[in-house]
């Protein structure tokens, strides 16, 4: 099973909304089963997930503690993915989540607040020794300042091409416990979720091999 | 990554309805920030400050206050002289607005007998 984190000392940025639709992504490409992990307290997720209809993904609750036992039951029972949902903070415990990630992604809107603030997760997940990618979230459409955003992200880490557009679709969809993907399967931020799942799917099986060879 | 399907886990996965994130996690609100250099009012806690008296005297003859951590707005329309009059009424005796309207309201409850 692959565990995703997803950790921005940022609030706002977007973890909630992309943890969840990610799980749902996973799940449309066949890369399930995903189940999602709420460590917020503010329980945003869990939220969205209770008025969810949909049985898939499912939701594991567990504590912080749990965490390392509970997600190798969760491989052991079959699971694909598992996808975690951070506060927006720098603490011991947030760190105790990173170390159990195989990817931690750190989305990250375009304004210079978020890129300010981006070092501070930068450095716990890298003092955790786990790759990382960014996703800038919430990106008016054709501005200058995301593709800076972009330009000083990649200096620090790679950054997931496909960009999130700052869209009410994407709100709009989680009133009801749904995604973009089921709200409007053709349109762009459905295209956004289902290549940014592609793309950090493409990023682990990397990481992996290169594990793999490091090993060997 | 393997597709199959996961095997009936119960207990692992959370019920529609009861899902609750992690109970360890540290608040949002992280501890209280710590003044680089202590103010010059605190210098001497013996003796409060005027405005720091007043406002203790309005807050021992009320109700204590309760915290509320979300506050919501509350709108409606005055007149402009009742609203000058309450404004400069709160701001003499060092009290929010929402502070004086709580004793206010407060005090009629009890005046009612509710």
């Amino acid at each position: 099973m692959y565990v995703i984190v997803l950790a921005s000392q940022k609030g706002g940025a977007g973890k909630t909304t992309l943890a969840a639709h990610l799980a749902v992504a996973a799940e449309a490409a066949g890369d399930g089963p995903a189940v999602l992990i709420d460590t917020d307290p503010q329980g945003s997720l869990s939220a969205w997930w209770n008025v969810r209809k949909a049985e898939v993904p499912v939701l594991a609750p567990m504590t912080i503690a749990e965490l390392p036992e509970k997600l190798a039951l969760l491989d052991g029972a079959g699971y694909g993915v598992a996808i975690i949902d951070t506060p927006p903070a720098i603490t011991e415990a947030i760190g105790a989540v990173v170390v159990s990630a195989d990817l931690v992604l750190i989305p990250t809107r375009p304004s210079p607040h978020d890129l300010r603030a981006v070092g501070s997760t930068v450095s716990l997940v890298q003092g955790a020794g786990k790759p990382f990618v960014f996703a800038v979230t919430q990106a008016k459409p054709n501005t200058r300042l995301t593709v800076q955003a972009m330009a000083a992200l990649s200096e620090h880490g790679r950054v997931a091409p496909s960009i999130v557009h700052d869209r009410v679709d994407y709100a709009g969809s989680m009133i009801d416990g749904r995604t973009v993907q089921e709200i409007d399967p053709r349109g762009r931020s459905a295209a956004e979720m289902a290549e940014l799942w592609e793309f950090l799917k493409a990023q682990i099986a990397n990481g992996t091999k290169a594990q793999k060879r490091a090993v060997a | 990554m393997r597709s199959k399907p996961a095997e009936l886990s119960a207990g692992l996965v959370a019920i529609k309805g009861a899902a609750a994130p992690s109970p360890d996690m540290p608040g949002r609100a992280g501890p209280a920030p710590v003044p680089l250099a202590a103010p010059p009012a605190a210098a001497n806690a013996s003796q409060p400050s005027k405005s720091a008296r007043s406002r203790a005297r309005v807050k021992a003859a009320s109700e204590p206050e309760v915290k509320e951590p979300n506050l919501t707005p509350l709108n409606f329309r005055i007149p402009a002289s009742f609203r000058r009059e309450f404004k400069t009424y709160a701001a003499t005796h060092d009290l929010k607005l929402n502070e004086l309207l709580r004793i206010c309201f407060q005090a009629y409850r009890r005046q009612k007998g509710d």
